[in-house]
C-alpha cells in the first residue's frame, strides 16, 4: 500500500500565483467544536504568528459529537496537524451545498464578516450540490451550468433550465465557487479549493464517474449534472487559487483498500459517503501536506504522524474497581522507517492489549512488511483503586519512539452508587444491533406487524443522517403493529431515569405514534409515555423526544419499550422514521462479595512509627479457621477508622470504609498476612475494627 | 516414699513454678552500641499497640546508662523521666524521643505490665527503639528500628508473650530476677543433697 501515499506532489495542482497565500495579521484561537456561530465567542483576525483556518464545507467535513462515532468529518482531524498559535474554525454542517450554504443565516452570512486578513478559507463542496427533485431549488447545483454548457463564467444572465424562476448562476457550481473565492479575497482572506472525498462507488476495482462527482443526468433531468471537480478546478485556475485534489487522493486511499476494506474501515456502516475516524484523519493529513506542498502555514505543521490510532482516544468513563472493560482501536499505520520490522505497543498501568482478547499484556509486538499495517488491537482497561487513570499507550518502531500516542482514560469507582448505563438502537441506518453500556445487556430490536422501508438522509441534531423507516398504514393504533426494544440488567438493578428517541412521520405527516413501556414479556401493566398521540413534522426530528421516567427494572427483569405507529388519515405508504432509541439510567451489580469475617481469626501487630515518613505501619494476619479452603480475593475492610487517620496503602473504598485487596487461596488453617499502612497526622490514638469480604466489590 | 527424695523434689518443683511464674512478666537488659559513629542523634522509643482496643499495658524503662540528653519530643501520656524509671502505655500510642551523643554505649531495663499474654484480643502491641539523626531525615546504623518486641495476645489456642528482636548494633537479653536466683540458690543445695542420697542406695 505504500505506493499510495507517495507521490502527493503530482496530485496537487498548484494553480499560477499564490498571490492570496500571503501572511496577514491578526491572532485567534483554537476553536474545537465551532459546529454553530452562537458556540463561538470571538474569532479575530490572524497574524503570520497566530494564523486562522476557516473551513466551509458539508457532512463530510462537518463536526461530530462522541455518540456519532466512529463517524468523524475530516475538518474535525484538521487541528493536529498545526501547531497551538494556528486556530481552525470547522464552520462546516451536513447536507449544505455550495448554494445552501451561502445563503443559510447561520452560515456564510454569518461567517463572512469573521474573515479577517490573512485568515485562509478552505471551501469544499459537491456532495449536496448533487440533490434534485424538491430539494433541487435549496441545494443543486450543475458543476457548470443547467443548460449543459461548460462555460463556468458565461453561467449567468439567463434562466435556469430546471428552475426559471432565478437566474442560471443560481445552480451553478462554478458560479458559487467563484462568489466564495472573490468574497474571501475582498476581506483580505485566501481561498484554497479543496475537491470533494470520493463516495465509495465501486466498479470492479476502481470508483465510477459518479464517485468522483462526475455527475450524469439526475432526476429526469434534460442535462448531465457534469463533472465537479473539473468545475472546481477550473475556477482555481481562473482565478489563481490554491487547490488540492483530495478526490484524487482519497480516490487513490479507497481503492487501496478495496470496496469491503473500505466498507468496514473507511466509510460509517450506513452509507458510502461519511468517513470514520481513521478515514477523516487520512483526508486530513492528505489536505494538510496538499497545504504544505502548495507553501500554506508550513512553518506551522506538526510533523505528520505515520501511525494513526482509531479512535485517537479510549475513554472507559466509569468502571467498577476490579471489572475489566474491552474497547477495540484500529491502528494504521504507514511510510514507517524502517520498511519492515517489529512495531511494539506499550500500555500504562491498569491498561493492557491484546491482538485476540486472550492473550493479555501490557506490550506487545506488531510485525509489518513494505512499511505499513493495519492492525486491529484490544484494549482493556481495569481499574484497581477508586481514582482517576490517565495515560497513553506508545508505540515504537526501529527503536523510536512514534510522537503517535493512543490516550486512555477512565475512573474506578466502587459498584455501591451504580454505572451510568444505556441501550440504544437505530443508531446506524436500518441495524437493529443495540449499543449498550454500562451493566446492561439489550436484544435487537424486533419490528412487529410493520414493513421495513428505505432509508431516508434526515438532518439529526443539524448533521444529515441516514435512519431507517417503517410503513404505518393502520388507520387506528394496531396493538400489533410496534417497535419493541428489550433492556435488562447484567445481574443487578437497572434504575431508568431517561427514554428518548428521535421520531417522525416521513413521506407525508400523517403517521402518529405512541411510545409505550412495561416491565413484563406479554406488555402488561404498559405506561405509556406521551398525553397524546406524537405528531410529527414530516421529515423533520423537531427536537429528540425525551422522557424521565422513574423505573427499576429487578435482577433478572427487562424493561419492553414498544412505539406504535399508524397514520391519523388513513392514508398508506407513509412511514415512521426512526433514530437513536435510547434507555438510560443507573445500573448497578448483584454483590459479587460476601461477608467472611467469621472465617477467620485476627491478630493485628502493634504498630511502629517511622518518623522519617511519618507513616505507622503493622501487619495484619488471617488465619482461616472455616475448616474449609477460601479462596479469594480477600478484601480487608476497615470500619469506624479514627478521625484523622486514613489507610496510606488502600485498595479503594467500600461503603466508605478502606480497604486493601490479597488475592489468594487459604487452606484450612493457613494464614494470610496484610501489610497496613496508615496516615496520621494529629498521631491520634489509633481504632478501626476489620471486615474480612471474599470477592470483589 | 522416702523423705529424703521427697523433699527436695518438692522444694525443686516449687522453685521451677516461681521460676515460671517470674517469666510472663521478665525484665529485658538492652544495650546499644554506638561507637561507630559521632555527634548528635535521636533515639525513639514508641510503643504502640494495633488499635486502641488493646490489652492496656505498660512498658517500664528503668537502668538506663549512656550519655542521654534531653527529652527531644514525647507523648502527654509518658510518665517518668531518666535517668529514673520512665513508663510508655500502648493504647495511648505513647513516643519518647530522646537526644543522645554518639560515640558510647547505651542501655537500659524494660519490661511489659498488663495482662496482654493472657487475654483474648485480636491486638498485639510493637515496642520499637529507633536510633534516627538529628533531623528525622534518616537512620543511623540500622534502617530501621535497632531493637523490636512484639508483645503477642493468646491466638488460635497458642500462648501470649514477647518475642524480641534486635540488629547488630543493639543486644537484648533477659534480667534473671533477684527472687529468681535466691530460689535457685536455695534449691540447688536440695538438690545436691538428693543426688547424694540416691547415690547411697543399696543397688537393687
Amino acid at each position: 500500500m505504500r505506493h499510495l501515499f507517495t507521490g502527493l506532489a503530482g496530485a496537487l495542482m498548484l494553480s499560477a500565483g499564490l498571490m492570496a497565500c500571503g501572511g496577514g495579521t491578526g491572532s485567534g484561537s483554537t476553536s474545537d467544536t465551532p459546529k454553530f456561530l452562537s458556540t463561538v465567542a470571538t474569532v479575530t483576525e490572524a497574524s503570520p504568528a497566530k494564523p486562522v483556518i476557516h473551513m466551509l464545507g458539508d457532512s463530510t467535513m462537518t463536526m461530530y459529537t462522541a455518540d456519532r462515532r466512529p463517524q468523524m468529518g475530516w475538518g474535525e482531524a484538521m487541528p493536529q496537524f498545526f501547531d497551538a498559535t494556528v486556530t481552525v474554525n470547522n464552520w462546516a454542517l451536513g447536507g449544505r451545498s455550495s448554494r445552501s450554504f451561502y445563503y443559510e443565516a447561520t452560515r456564510w452570512p454569518a461567517i463572512r464578516p469573521r474573515i479577517g486578513a490573512g485568515d485562509y478559507v478552505i471551501i469544499q463542496f459537491a456532495h449536496n450540490d448533487q440533490k434534485s427533485g424538491g430539494d433541487y431549488a435549496e441545494f443543486g447545483t450543475y458543476a457548470f451550468c443547467s443548460d449543459g454548457s461548460t462555460d463556468g463564467e458565461a453561467c449567468t444572465g439567463r434562466p435556469d433550465k430546471v428552475d426559471p424562476t432565478v437566474d442560471i448562476s443560481e445552480h451553478s457550481y462554478y458560479q458559487w465557487l467563484k462568489k466564495y473565492v472573490l468574497e474571501v479575497r475582498a476581506r483580505g482572506g485566501n481561498p484554497v479549493l479543496m475537491s470533494p472525498i470520493v463516495r465509495k462507488y465501486f466498479s470492479g476495482n476502481t470508483i465510477t464517474a459518479a464517485g468522483q462527482h462526475n455527475v450524469g443526468i439526475t432526476g429526469g433531468e434534460a442535462y448531465a449534472r457534469g463533472d465537479y471537480v473539473a468545475a472546481m478546478k477550473a475556477v482555481a485556475a481562473r482565478y489563481a487559487v490554491p487547490f488540492v485534489d483530495l478526490t484524487a487522493e482519497t480516490r487513490k486511499i479507497v481503492e487501496s483498500y478495496g470496496d469491503a476494506a473500505a466498507k468496514a474501515n473507511l466509510y460509517i456502516a450506513a452509507d458510502s459517503t461519511h468517513p470514520q475516524v481513521l478515514f477523516a484523519n487520512l483526508i486530513a493529513k492528505r489536505a494538510v501536506e496538499g497545504m504544505k506542498g502548495l507553501g500554506i502555514l508550513a512553518g506551522h505543521m506538526v510533523p505528520v504522524t505515520s501511525l494513526i490510532a482509531s479512535p485517537g482516544t479510549l475513554d472507559y468513563a466509569t468502571r467498577y474497581v476490579g471489572m475489566p472493560t474491552v474497547k477495540s482501536v484500529t491502528l494504521s499505520a504507514f511510510d514507517l522507517a524502517p520498511a519492515s520490522g517489529t512495531a511494539t505497543v506499550t500500555a500504562p498501568p491498569n491498561f493492557e492489549v491484546s491482538l485476540d482478547e486472550r492473550n493479555w499484556s501490557q506490550s506487545l509486538s506488531i510485525t509489518y512488511a513494505n512499511g505499513a499495517f493495519i492492525q486491529p488491537m484490544s484494549v482493556r482497561f481495569t481499574p484497581t483503586e477508586e481514582r482517576d487513570y490517565k495515560g497513553a499507550i506508545g508505540f515504537v518502531v526501529g527503536n523510536h519512539a512514534l510522537d503517535t500516542t493512543l490516550a486512555v482514560q477512565g475512573t474506578g469507582i466502587s459498584s455501591a452508587g451504580g454505572v451510568a448505563s444505556y441501550a440504544s438502537w437505530f443508531t446506524a441506518g436500518t441495524a437493529l444491533g443495540p449499543l449498550t453500556d454500562g451493566l446492561v445487556t439489550a436484544t435487537n430490536a424486533s419490528i412487529n406487524g410493520l414493513v421495513a422501508s428505505t432509508t431516508k438522509v434526515i438532518a439529526v441534531d443539524g448533521q444529515d443522517t441516514t435512519v431507517a423507516r417503517y410503513v404505518a398504514d393502520s388507520p387506528l393504533r394496531n396493538n400489533n403493529q410496534y417497535l419493541q426494544f428489550v433492556v435488562s440488567p447484567v445481574n443487578g438493578k437497572f434504575s431508568v431515569d431517561t427514554i428518548s428517541a428521535y421520531l417522525t412521520s416521513s413521506g407525508g405527516s400523517t403517521v402518529v405514534a405512541d411510545i409505550e413501556y412495561s416491565l413484563n414479556a406479554d406488555f402488561s401493566s404498559a405506561t405509556k409515555l406521551n398525553a397524546a398521540p406524537l405528531t410529527f413534522v414530516k421529515d423533520t426530528f423537531t427536537a429528540k423526544l425525551s422522557y424521565p421516567v422513574v423505573v427499576q427494572v429487578p435482577a433478572g427483569g427487562s424493561l419492553y419499550l414498544r412505539i406504535f405507529p399508524w397514520n391519523s388519515a388513513g392514508a398508506i405508504g407513509k412511514t415512521l422514521a426512526v433514530y437513536g432509541v435510547k434507555v438510560a439510567g443507573t445500573a448497578v451489580n448483584a454483590p459479587t462479595f460476601t461477608d467472611a469475617t467469621a472465617s477467620f481469626s485476627l491478630l493485628r501487630s502493634g504498630l511502629s512509627w517511622n518518623r522519617i515518613t511519618n507513616k505507622y505501619t503493622g501487619t495484619i494476619t488471617l488465619t482461616n479457621t472455616s475448616g474449609r479452603t477460601l479462596t479469594g480475593p480477600f478484601q480487608v475492610a476497615f470500619d469506624n477508622l479514627s478521625a484523622g487517620v486514613t489507610v496510606d496503602n488502600a485498595s479503594g473504598t467500600h461503603a466508605g470504609a478502606a480497604y486493601i485487596s490479597a488475592a489468594t487461596t487459604l487452606a484450612p488453617g493457613a494464614t494470610l498476612t496484610v501489610p497496613v499502612t496508615f496516615n496520621n497526622p494529629g498521631r491520634a490514638a489509633i481504632g478501626y475494627t476489620n471486615t474480612i469480604y471474599i470477592g470483589t466489590f | 516414699m522416702r523423705l529424703s527424695t521427697f523433699l527436695p523434689q518438692c522444694l525443686f518443683a516449687i522453685v521451677l513454678f516461681v521460676h515460671g511464674a517470674a517469666q510472663a512478666l521478665p525484665t529485658y537488659h538492652v544495650s546499644v552500641d554506638t561507637t561507630p559513629y559521632a555527634g548528635q542523634g535521636l533515639l525513639d522509643f514508641n510503643f504502640m499497640a494495633a488499635t486502641a482496643g488493646a490489652t492496656p499495658t505498660s512498658a517500664v524503662l528503668s537502668n538506663f546508662s549512656g550519655t542521654f540528653g534531653a527529652v527531644f519530643d514525647s507523648s502527654p501520656g509518658v510518665s517518668g523521666t531518666m535517668p529514673g524509671e520512665v513508663v510508655l502505655v500502648n493504647v495511648a500510642f505513647d513516643y519518647l524521643t530522646q537526644a543522645v551523643n554518639l560515640g558510647g554505649k547505651f542501655g537500659f531495663d524494660i519490661r511489659f505490665d498488663g495482662d496482654f499474654a493472657t487475654t483474648a484480643s485480636q491486638d498485639g502491641s510493637t515496642f520499637n527503639l529507633t536510633l534516627y539523626n538529628a533531623d528525622f531525615s534518616d537512620y543511623i546504623g540500622t534502617a530501621g528500628p535497632l531493637v523490636t518486641f512484639e508483645l503477642l495476645p493468646p491466638v488460635n489456642g497458642a500462648a501470649g508473650g514477647v518475642t524480641a528482636s534486635s540488629s547488630p548494633m543493639a543486644t537484648v537479653a533477659q534480667v534473671p530476677e533477684p527472687s529468681t536466683l535466691l530460689l535457685a540458690l536455695i534449691a540447688l543445695p536440695f538438690c545436691a543433697l538428693a543426688r547424694r542420697s540416691r547415690g547411697m542406695l543399696p543397688a537393687g
